[in-house]
């Protein structure tokens, strides 16, 4: 049975999409099978931040109206044969897809992958509950604005009464300039306020923003922060061998 | 003070406001969910959208919506 890990934020438009396809693709490029399923109906980006959506055949809709199964609803990544997108539908009736429905599909996924990662939609409403009631795990995305943060921890409050465990959290959009003239907080700040071990740290590119997929754009930074991300979540917590200096104390710094 | 000093300072006060009024419970999630429907039918002020959740052997959980809808809405328009 794989690992069902809900990509959630609280917040909109802080990296959710572009965190669960860039650990997608780390982790296959760790010989993982992976599943991609975007929770997010209407407002579902996942397919566009893998450039899958002119190959779209099934959704998440058909596949609760029956009109195929779980397994030829996924679309293929490009490059990656073990890395699979589960589309979402434009439009879905809430009675349609209730959080046990959805349970189904995603521990149908399990069954058949090593790792399923539900990318959740913003907000903490409905939605919400459907993708983080179907997940075992759950990694915090936040970006170091203010409203951002405050609305990672009323997420991770209410994490704390589903049954999941916090795996940490990655802060997104970091400007290094900012954060040593004093301007920004730092991750380190943000992980003590939300008293949530720190996974990984994006710093802010013009490549990530142009293009969402790190590791196919040569972004070798960011590519290798979330291969070590990847590695840490294999492992269990275990992080990598691989980071050194700064990184290193960064990462390992445990906040209580 | 640095802009980073004054925002710690801002979120530590807010973060502990939201702990001493949130519920941080399955109910504020249905509730935000419920307000969400309702509104689509409803006109009515969200504070005063109560819901209590409670168990009982015979029925099982019993789950009470209050709330007070000034106005009905009939396909998006107000009647």
């Amino acid at each position: 049975m794989g690992r069902k890990i809900v990509i959630t934020s609280g917040k909109g438009g802080v990296g959710k999409t572009t965190v669960t396809s860039n650990l997608g693709i780390a982790l296959a490029l760790q010989n993982k099978k992976v599943i991609l399923v975007d929770a997010d109906i209407g407002l579902n980006n996942l397919d566009m931040a893998m450039n899958i959506e002119s190959e779209i055949s099934y959704d998440l809709k058909d596949v609760l109206r029956g009109k195929c199964n779980v397994k030829q609803a996924l679309a293929e990544d490009k490059f990656l044969p073990n890395l699979c997108i589960l589309p979402s539908a434009k439009k879905i009736n809430e009675e349609e897809l209730s959080a046990k429905a959805f349970k189904n599909i995603i521990d149908d996924l399990a069954k058949i992958s090593d790792f399923v990662l539900i990318d959740c939609p913003a907000g903490i409403e409905y939605g919400f509950n459907r993708a983080v009631i179907s997940a075992d795990e759950s990694i915090i995305v936040t970006t170091p604005h203010i409203t951002a943060i405050r609305d990672a921890d009323k997420v991770i409050n209410l994490l704390s009464t589903y049954d999941i465990d916090q795996l940490g959290l990655i802060v997104n959009r970091v400007r290094k300039d900012m954060v040593s003239r004093g301007d920004m907080l730092s991750p380190i700040d943000i992980s003590s306020l939300l008293r949530l071990d720190l996974k990984g740290v994006i710093y802010e590119s013009d490549q990530i923003t142009v293009n969402m997929q790190i590791e196919r754009e040569g972004n070798k930074q960011a590519a290798g922060i979330f291969k070590d991300i990847a590695a840490s979540i294999i492992n269990n917590g275990e992080y990598s061998e691989r980071k050194q200096g700064f990184f290193k104390n960064l990462f390992k710094r445990k906040i209580v | 003070m640095k802009k980073r000093e004054q925002n710690l300072i801002r979120l530590k006060k807010a973060l502990l406001n939201d702990k001493n009024n949130t519920d941080d419970s399955i109910t504020e999630v249905l509730n935000l969910s419920l307000a969400n429907t309702l509104s689509q039918f409803f006109e009515f002020d969200k504070n005063n959208l109560v819901t209590e959740i409670n168990y009982e052997e015979k029925h099982g959980y019993i789950v009470k919506i209050n709330f007070l809808a000034e106005k009905v809405k009939e396909f998006g328009k107000l009647i």
